[in-house]
């Protein structure tokens, strides 16, 4: 056994933090999490909606928070910073410090008693960007997680003045603490991950664009304008006379992509087009009236369907793009308007116009902290202000990972996709000692409670403090709830959350012989766990608890109705009483997981995940249809931004045949998967010999079936006649130097057949773009250059996608020798034939005049497809693909390597043309994803789950239909009827993979199928029991 | 509108039955609390997982049952938590707004409305609204049945 420490050290709780986080439990590893702010969440929390899918940010974001914060294995240190990190490779000393918050951590209920009577006001909010502001005693937001306030220690009037203490006596739970210090905390680990984050610059900061004018706002500022729980509650408002701003500039690559300015950022923050779109999608969606204008140098839209999304913003809101920038603001005392003159690249002019709001897409950039630690782990940083490719290596071999912006520039399923990678590598290294630090909990056995059990109810009613009591009679409520009918106990108390008060809830269900529980207090969605857990441990199933929230949605709501909502209270706890009486006790089924997976596709993604597989332990059947592994991979030339080139991929392929544990399936086609997570049955065919057939089982599947270049049939008359003389971007790179016909001028033509929008019309151009071709065209020019150094190369292009620090650098650089020219659509060009060469006309954008000239070579960059069977397979699989055909992940932001169908993983081309690093992170996150599932050997299925009555059941398949798990199958059994056998179908829930979401039972036709714990009895008393209840009817019974 | 009309309308308190489904438009009822937006106390809200549990049934009972108004909300269509539940739901309440006016019930005591998480704004500000709408439209003409707890024994 090694003697690496079982435990991981993650720093910065934002969602790249979270997520390795909650993968690393699973993994079996046990996390402390340091975040130097009070609460977890980071920037995606201050977020209003994410691209593409305008998807509310805090929505997906907060069971996130809450997961995290009800991990056992997790210990969360909020508000606290990482001192210094000692120690080697599986062995670590940190030290963090705990800054004081001045609230006991335990104690505090979040109630908010404390910011209410705190005399200091006018705090600038940071996570309201310094939009609003807040007291001494305060919390970041209103779901912050942990739910616990603090008070601002420079601020406080207690703290630097003596006096005050209003928040100690106004505080019920009794948690201010100023005697508090800070702590000093001592952790051992095995592995650290970084993930700090980014900051952006305040408007201030650029006074040349009048950033100091109220209404000229950073896009972090706008975000929170336009966010709902912002400072104007989402209201559009000009900050100085509070009106509504008709027309708005969004200024893009503020301070960064400038090699020139000291203070600017030499690299391209890689997210602020899409973020800049979508904001102005939002704002548009507010007032369709406003106008948006988006002054950019270029758009880089970089990512699934991102250039689609950015044609919308155009063609359906009317959103206007000036390419070009902004070379000064000034201000119009008199109007209250921004005058702002920028060059228009367009129509090559300078143009002036007046603006109501500016919002600046400054550059982003890494944060202090983060210097710090890379000083403390002694790794230098690159020209660009992020760690070098040699500390980071240097890093990974003392198991310290970077992911999130920490690393580079990148956005959130990147992001998502890299921390699941950081912990499928840490899983790797530490896979000896998984297990040893979690905590599994154990209870006493359960007290069966059987349907015919008279139903015994306990009712305990929270008063919050005063922010139940202070509104709600709660002593009225608990006499009116004993009344009513197995309504056992009824009592009252001032924090329901309190360790002392589970120990009541315990004592009432023993003392009273309870067999139901109702807790009313606050909201289920942060408390319910906490008391389902409470009453497992005397004996009770989880499953018979409800808790009514008589806080958030009535206390808070009807603050000046206290009768109102004393009878709004009673109403709701007879309404859920209803319910409980008719709760069932439910189970987790253990389902057992076959601990192997099949990966499916073997280039570098499916090597990729083999490998990580098999060192965390695990069977691996890797299946490729070609003869030999590699992929696309092993022709490119070179690949130069990332730490792998061709020998290593032959070296990995090498290794991935030694291995014991690795079957390696080439020249073969899977005929056949059946079953669900944990339990698939897979049959592979040998392409070359079909009767050869294996059959294997497997736990997990990743898909990892990568894509290739489709061909043109643009200028074929043309082309056609020299294809010596014509490469696809891949073919060129595949291509021996000697083999490639001589030639004084070369041309790269980007953009071929895609990208498509309102001037790049015709049939057969993608709406999409590709990513990669912009990348793989400085290759090709490399290439070409080193052929022939004399060589004039010109690259036709629209826009450059080179968010990538190499790639810009590398770009830069090229320019020098080659010419890279603008087109607007590639109808545009017009390619004939001139005998040996290629004669060439386009438009040129910038000059707006028709250029002219002749090349030998043409390579072009026309659209990336998904591989030719991915349809094919997207139907045994059962999983959806989009509507070019690339398969379709479980959620394009939060789960961008998982499919809706549980077991079942993607990484590489398969999900969408990618650059190699990309891919190879997703590999490794596909491997930690499906590792998770594996590494117990079972996974516990929901407790709320579908099922069916079989004879009520008549076959028809709707609930297959709605189902958006595929947990539900349409089973055929034969049966004899007199002479007559028929086939009668009957609907299954496969238990292991539905999600409890009810969608089948309320869609049955007859009835047939219900959801456990959202019955349709049970809905339906609840829904009687609104009006009242008929007591005297109960007591006759 | 006589004077004595329009002060029985405001006096009538709807009893007015809101599904939520646990992901968004719960949440979103939550924030309005955290944040202290106040609305008329005229609701009670049945948390579901998803706003695709709804059955038609469930919003005839209601009626059936006396409530003044039904009130549906999930999220956003394409940010449901289950892929695709709402949009069953958008579905199945087309057919409800069509099918309550043929049993004498006026279709606009029904509603189905998307809330996200951080909308509590928009929550209160949906409640206000549609009790409006609903003193304004008056008492439902079905008398109000006392509901009887009972055990479901199957």
């Amino acid at each position: 056994m090694s003697d690496f420490h079982s435990s991981v050290l993650v720093i910065g709780g934002g969602i790249a933090g979270i997520q390795t986080s909650l993968d690393l439990t699973e993994l079996g590893f046990k996390v402390y999490l340091v975040e130097k702010k009070p609460t977890i969440g980071g920037t995606m929390a201050q977020l209003d909606k994410t691209f593409p899918t305008l998807d509310c940010s805090l929505c997906i974001l907060a069971p996130k928070m809450v997961e995290v914060y009800r991990n056992p294995n997790i210990e969360l240190l909020t508000y606290s910073y990482v001192k210094n990190i000692k120690g080697s490779a599986g062995n670590y000393s940190i030290k963090v410090i705990r800054k004081p918050r001045y609230v006991q951590e335990d104690l505090c209920k979040g109630c908010g008693d404390c910011a209410t009577i705190c005399p200091v006001k006018g705090i600038p909010s940071e996570f309201d960007a310094h939009l609003s502001s807040h007291g001494a005693a305060h919390i970041s937001f209103p779901s912050s997680v942990p739910p616990v306030y603090l008070i601002d220690e420079n601020k406080c009037l207690y703290l630097n003045h003596g006096i005050c203490q209003l928040c100690k006596s106004n505080c019920k739970a009794d948690a201010i603490d100023f005697s508090q210090k800070p702590k000093e905390v001592k952790i051992k680990v095995g592995a650290i991950v970084i993930a700090t984050g980014y900051e952006q610059e305040y408007p201030e900061f650029y006074s040349q664009l009048s950033g100091q004018n109220p209404n000229v706002l950073s896009s972090m500022q706008y975000e929170r304008l336009l966010s709902a729980n912002g400072p104007t509650g989402g209201e559009l408002l000009r900050f100085d006379d509070k009106k509504h701003p008709h027309k708005i500039g969004f200024l893009q690559c503020v301070g960064s992509r400038d090699f020139h300015h000291p203070d600017c950022k030499k690299y391209c923050s890689s997210i602020c087009c899409m973020s800049s779109a979508k904001q102005a999608i939002v704002t548009k969606e507010h007032s369709p009236d406003t106008e948006c204008y988006i002054f950019n140098t270029e758009i880089r839209a970089k990512g699934k369907n991102f250039y689609e999304f950015i044609v919308k913003s155009k063609e359906e809101y009317g959103v206007k793009y000036v390419n070009g920038s902004v070379a000064s603001v000034k201000e119009d005392n008199s109007s209250g308007k921004l005058r702002l003159a920028y060059e228009n690249i367009d129509k090559g002019v300078v143009e002036n116009d007046e603006f109501d709001m500016l919002v600046l897409a400054s550059a982003l950039f890494p944060n202090k902290s983060y210097y710090k630690l890379l000083d403390c782990l002694d790794v230098d940083y690159n020209e660009f202000g992020y760690i070098s490719e040699k500390g980071l290596a240097q890093c990974e071999d003392g198991f310290i990972f970077f992911t999130g912006y920490s690393s580079k520039p990148k956005d959130i399923p990147v992001a998502v996709a890299e921390g699941s990678a950081c912990a499928s590598k840490i899983s790797e290294k530490l896979h000896e000692v998984r297990f040893e630090n979690i905590k599994e909990v154990t209870f006493p056995p359960e007290i069966p409670v059987l349907a015919e059990d008279e139903p015994r109810v306990g009712v305990l009613v929270c008063q919050c403090g005063i922010n139940i009591g202070g509104v709600v009679n709660t002593t009225e409520v608990v006499d009116y709830i004993a009344s009513l009918p197995y309504v056992v106990h009824a009592e009252e108390n001032m924090y329901s959350c309190s360790s002392d008060s589970q120990e009541r809830i315990k004592e009432m269900i023993k003392e009273y012989n309870l067999n139901r529980f109702i807790v009313a207090s606050c909201t289920p969605r942060t408390h319910e766990p906490l008391f389902r857990n409470t009453i497992r441990e005397v004996g009770l199933n989880p499953f018979l608890f409800e808790l009514v929230n008589i806080r958030d949605q009535d206390s808070w709501v009807h603050q000046s109705e206290p009768e109102k909502a004393t009878q709004k209270a009673k109403d709701l706890i007879r309404m859920y009483l209803a319910k409980v009486v008719n709760l069932r006790p439910l189970e987790k089924i253990k389902v057992e997981v076959e601990k192997a997976s099949l990966v499916i596709g073997g280039g570098i993604a499916g090597i990729i995940s083999a490998t990580s597989l098999a060192n965390q332990g695990f069977e691996v059947y890797l299946v490729e249809k070609n003869p030999n592994l590699g992929g696309n991979a092993l022709e490119f030339v070179d690949l130069f931004d990332i730490p792998m080139h061709e020998n290593d991929i032959l070296k990995s392929i090498n290794d991935l045949k030694t291995r014991s544990n690795v079957h390696i399936l080439t020249n073969s086609k899977i005929i056949d998967i059946n079953g669900f997570v944990g339990n698939y049955k897979i049959t592979v065919e040998n392409i070359e010999n079909p009767s050869e057939m294996e059959e294997f089982k497997v736990g997990t599947i990743i898909v990892s079936t990568g894509g290739s270049q489709s061909k043109t049939e643009r200028w074929g008359n043309v082309l056609g006649k020299h294809p010596d003389r014509v490469f696809t971007q891949n073919q060129l790179e595949a291509i021996n130097d000697t083999e490639l016909p001589g030639f004084k001028d070369a041309t790269i033509i980007l953009c071929v057949d895609q990208r498509k929008n309102e001037i790049n019309l015709g049939d057969g151009i993608k709406t999409y773009c590709s990513n990669i071709c912009c990348k793989v065209a400085l290759k090709n020019i490399e290439k070409l250059l080193k052929i022939n150094p004399e060589a004039h190369i010109h690259v036709l292009y629209r826009e450059l996608q080179y968010s990538d620090l190499n790639a810009e650098r590398l770009w830069r650089d090229l320019r020098k020798y080659v010419s890279f020219e603008r087109y607007g659509s590639i109808n545009d060009i017009d390619i004939k034939d001139n005998g040996e060469r290629f004669h060439i006309q386009y438009n040129n954008i910038g000059a707006n005049c028709d250029i002219e000239y002749d090349s030998d070579i043409l390579v072009l960059a026309t659209p990336e497809v998904p591989g030719e069977k991915t349809k094919e397979l997207a139907k045994m699989l059962k999983v959806p693909t989009t509507k070019d055909g690339f398969f379709l992940e479980a959620h394009v932001k939060l789960r961008p390597i998982d499919f809706a169908t549980e077991g079942i993983f993607l990484c590489g081309g398969a999900h969408w043309p990618k650059w190699i690093d990309e891919t190879i992170t997703q590999a490794y996150g596909a491997a930690g994803r499906a590792a998770m599932m594996m590494v117990k050997g079972e996974v516990e299925t929901e407790g709320i789950t579908s099922y069916v009555n079989e004879e009520k059941c008549i076959g028809c398949g709707v609930c297959e239909t709605v189902c958006p798990y595929q947990a539900i199958e349409i089973l055929e059994n034969s049966k004899k009827v007199g002479l007559y056998e028929i086939v009668e179908k009957k609907a299954h829930v496969i238990n292991a993979v539905c999600k409890g979401c009810g969608a089948c039972a309320a869609e049955c036709p007859v009835g047939a199928i219900n959801q456990n714990h959202f019955t349709k009895f049970q809905i339906k008393k609840q829904i009687e029991l609104l009006t009242g209840i008929d007591t005297q009817r109960c007591e006759v019974d | 509108m006589s004077k004595a009309k329009a002060k029985k309308k405001s006096e009538f308190e709807p009893e007015i039955l809101a599904f939520c489904c646990n992901w968004c438009s719960y949440a979103g009822a939550d924030l309005a609390g955290v944040s202290r937006f106040q609305y008329p106390a005229s609701i009670r809200i049945l948390r579901v997982m998803c706003s695709g549990r709804v059955q038609p049934s469930f919003i005839l009972d209601a009626f059936k049952n006396g409530i003044d108004g039904v009130l549906i909300t999930g999220c956003h269509i394409g940010d449901c938590h289950y892929i695709t539940g709402n949009e069953y739901t958008r579905e199945r309440m087309k057919h409800i707004k069509t099918l309550l006016p043929k049993i004498g019930i006026n279709p606009d005591r029904f509603r189905l409305e998307w809330i996200s998480a951080s909308e509590g704004k928009q929550f209160a500000e949906l409640i206000r609204e549609f009790t409006e709408n609903i003193q304004n439209i008056g008492p439902s003409k079905i008398t109000k049945k006392l509901g009887k707890i009972e055990l479901d024994l199957k």
